[in-house]
């Protein structure tokens, strides 16, 4: 975006509309400073305290260092990790593969679209609990469908090392966002790109590597970015189905610990800290994702992509 | 005269049916569609497993292997005794459906329900228990009159709340795009990179002292200004007042939008004298109702499913919205009533669904304006 402000003439005019800018997000200015800045350096405050929302009592870095040997903190991590490092991959892929297929030409599009995308519709506690259900070791569909090809199902969100596991194959059932948006990335694709790379003698294998993916690279890139940030945070679920942390605390992810820490130990102190490494976590592997990116993203408009 | 050509001027191989274009591309068109319909069928069994066992009794819960249709076994009432219906294999040939009076390994007998004067006899072996599908349809009723959860009140509470957060978000939301779309001023590009900024921010960091602000500094604050004693802890206020005040997230999705409005229309309404405010309200606001409506329908879905907002906030029982109450109600009742979680459920999702399925090209409309112009 070209830098307005040294072209800045000191009209009346001009002036003007700067002050309607100004009062047009007021709204965003005042909540930015209420509810983002402010809290942000309030929980920076407290990480660096022992707060009980009735006390506050300033330790230094004790936070940091407690947490730095607290096990408990090396498992949440660790689980947040296990869990996001296949859930994003494995959703992306799939849900380009449905989009892929449903870019096909198929008949009733909009109606397969519709039940894929149901799902992610529902989301949040009832699905939790569905799941929960159907993931039943003994009685759920899952296991059942599973004895039907001869496979003994394992006990799922029972069970140490399928626990997380369990919570992939439920993002997977959510897939229907994602797809949506790579449906649409697809069908933006000009088809005279496909045609000239067939008069050239283009494969279907080639014109998938060579022009799908690089034109549709920015929309992946975009999706992966904000999916890893969601699946780091994942919350709501794992909270629904096991809210101690799970079977030998093996679903115990981040963000659950945090909510431990401050709602139910009520250490805000040692929260907020937990908060801020998360915070950093995120900053660090968004910034090598875009940097690690942009020798594979493919923009169409000369100045580079983005905003 | 020319003969067709016979071999394919792209691969080179003799042309026969097979590798035609069109059968090609007709089997690949067909072959995605089974594909699709396979995956569509397995996306949508949870969906029908939820439906079902919240059909069940108890007892059907724990079936194994598990059954789809609830079945239950057969009960007649005759002369004020129930007796279960057996499926009778009988010395003719045929086969019944008979109440049994009296089992007895070589010799039980039975009376045809639509005729109690007939008695039948027969070998236990002979005979299978005759299962009839029963639908409980009162499971609703159960878990929607529970007291302990009273979902007629987290209905109103989750309406309400998704209503009031979509009206706010709406309005301010497009806004504050508008003002970053169409108005200029020294540091708007610093500001509008804050807000991008901040989509990065996890809720966990400003989660904690935004509780804190909001149930003590706030009442606190006005407390010992006006002398009053209210309190804002287990409320709806910390939750309705955010949405006022803008959300990232959907200032950028509608300030894309904004920018592909041809300038002209604004630069018309201003030689007219219009001021910005009319601009934006009588012009551009009529000309965003995709977009607008796409994020009604986000936030709408967003605000039904929000949990960790009303979990941190609430606590009455009668304040809480479908999203706690529902993951509160097997608490309340105890056990692990599948049957009833599952009715729950669907009851918490239900307008949900009937609402996307009105309007489900807003919600694909939505997704789509926010992921592929991201």
């Amino acid at each position: 975006m070209a830098s307005l402000p040294q072209l800045w003439p000191k009209t009346k005019l001009a002036r003007n509309e700067a002050k309607w800018f100004y009062i047009f997000i007021s709204p965003w200015i005042i909540g930015f400073l209420g509810l983002t800045l402010y809290p942000m350096v309030a929980s920076a405050v407290y990480s660096f305290a022992e707060y009980n929302i009735v006390k506050m009592q300033f330790i230094g870095v004790t936070n940091f260092v407690n947490l730095f040997q607290d096990q408990l903190f090396y498992t949440a991590l660790g689980v947040t990790a296990y869990y996001t490092v296949v859930a994003v991959p494995l959703g992306i892929v799939l849900a380009l593969v449905v989009a892929l297929l449903l870019n096909q030409r198929v008949p009733l599009l909009s109606f397969w679209r519709t039940i894929y995308y149901l799902p992610s519709v529902i989301s949040g506690v009832a699905v939790a609990i569905l799941w929960k259900w159907v993931m039943n070791p003994q009685f759920g569909l899952f296991n059942y469908v599973l004895s039907v090809f001869g496979i003994p199902g394992p006990r799922w969100f029972w069970d140490d090392n399928w626990v997380i596991p369990a919570f992939w194959i439920m993002s997977i059932w959510g897939i229907g966002g994602s797809m949506v948006i790579y449906l649409a990335g697809l069908q933006g694709v000009p088809t005279a790109l496909y045609e000239a790379a067939e008069i050239d003698g283009a494969n279907s294998v080639q014109r998938f590597f060579n022009i799908t993916l690089p034109m549709i690279s920015p929309v992946l890139l975009f999706s992966l970015v904000t999916n890893m940030i969601g699946a780091l945070q994942i919350f709501t679920q794992v909270y629904v189905i096991s809210d101690k942390g799970g079977p030998n605390y093996h679903s115990l992810v981040y963000v659950l610990y945090l909510f431990t820490n401050a709602f139910r130990w009520f250490r805000f102190g040692y929260a907020s800290a937990l908060a801020w490494i998360l915070f950093i976590i995120i900053v660090i592997l968004t910034y090598f994702m875009l940097k690690v990116s942009t020798s594979m993203v493919y923009y169409e408009s000369p100045g580079g992509g983005g905003i | 005269m020319a003969k067709a050509a016979t071999i394919s001027p792209r691969t080179g191989k003799k042309l026969n049916i097979f590798n035609s274009k069109k059968f090609l591309q007709g089997f690949s068109t067909g072959f995605a569609t089974l594909l699709i319909a396979l995956g569509a069928f397995t996306v949508m069994l949870p969906v029908f497993w939820m439906i079902s066992t919240s059909l069940k009794s108890p007892g059907n819960l724990l079936s194994i292997p598990p059954e789809w249709i609830p079945h239950e076994a057969g009960i007649v009432n005759i002369n004020g005794q129930d007796l279960y219906l057996y499926d009778v294999k009988l010395a003719d040939g045929t086969t019944k459906i008979l109440a049994a009076v009296k089992l007895n390994p070589t010799k039980s007998e039975f009376v045809d329900p639509a005729d109690t004067s007939k008695t039948y006899y027969a070998p236990a072996s002979n005979i299978r228990q005759h299962f009839v599908t029963v639908i409980h349809w009162e499971n609703y009723l159960v878990v929607w009159n529970f007291s302990a959860t009273p979902f007629g009140s987290f209905m109103w509470n989750t309406v309400k709340y998704a209503f009031i957060a979509v009206f706010g978000e709406v309005m301010i939301c497009s806004l504050v795009a508008y003002g970053f779309a169409r108005l200029r001023a020294p540091g708007k590009n610093f500001l509008f990179l804050l807000i991008l900024a901040t989509m990065m921010l996890p809720s966990a960091v400003t989660m904690i002292p935004a509780f804190v602000l909001f149930t003590k500094y706030i009442p606190d604050a006005i407390n010992s200004v006006l002398g009053t004693s209210i309190k804002l802890a287990d409320t709806w206020w910390p939750l309705y007042i955010p949405k006022f005040f803008g959300s990232a997230y959907l200032i950028f999705l509608i300030r894309q939008f904004y920018m592909s409005i041809p300038k002209d229309y604004d630069e018309a309404a201003r030689i007219d004298g219009a001021g910005f405010f009319q601009v934006w309200w009588q012009i551009i606001i009529p000309m965003s109702r995709p977009v607008l409506t796409a994020v009604a329908v986000l936030s709408f879905m967003y605000h039904w499913n929000d949990y960790l907002g009303p979990l941190i906030y609430l606590s009455s029982t009668d304040k809480l919205p479908l999203s706690v109450g529902l993951a509160d109600f097997q608490a309340a009742y105890g056990g692990t009533p599948y049957h009833l979680m599952m009715g729950g459920s669907l009851i918490a999702v239900v307008p949900l669904i009937i609402i996307f399925f009105f309007l489900n090209r807003y919600f694909i409309q939505g997704i789509v304006v926010s992921g592929v112009k991201g």
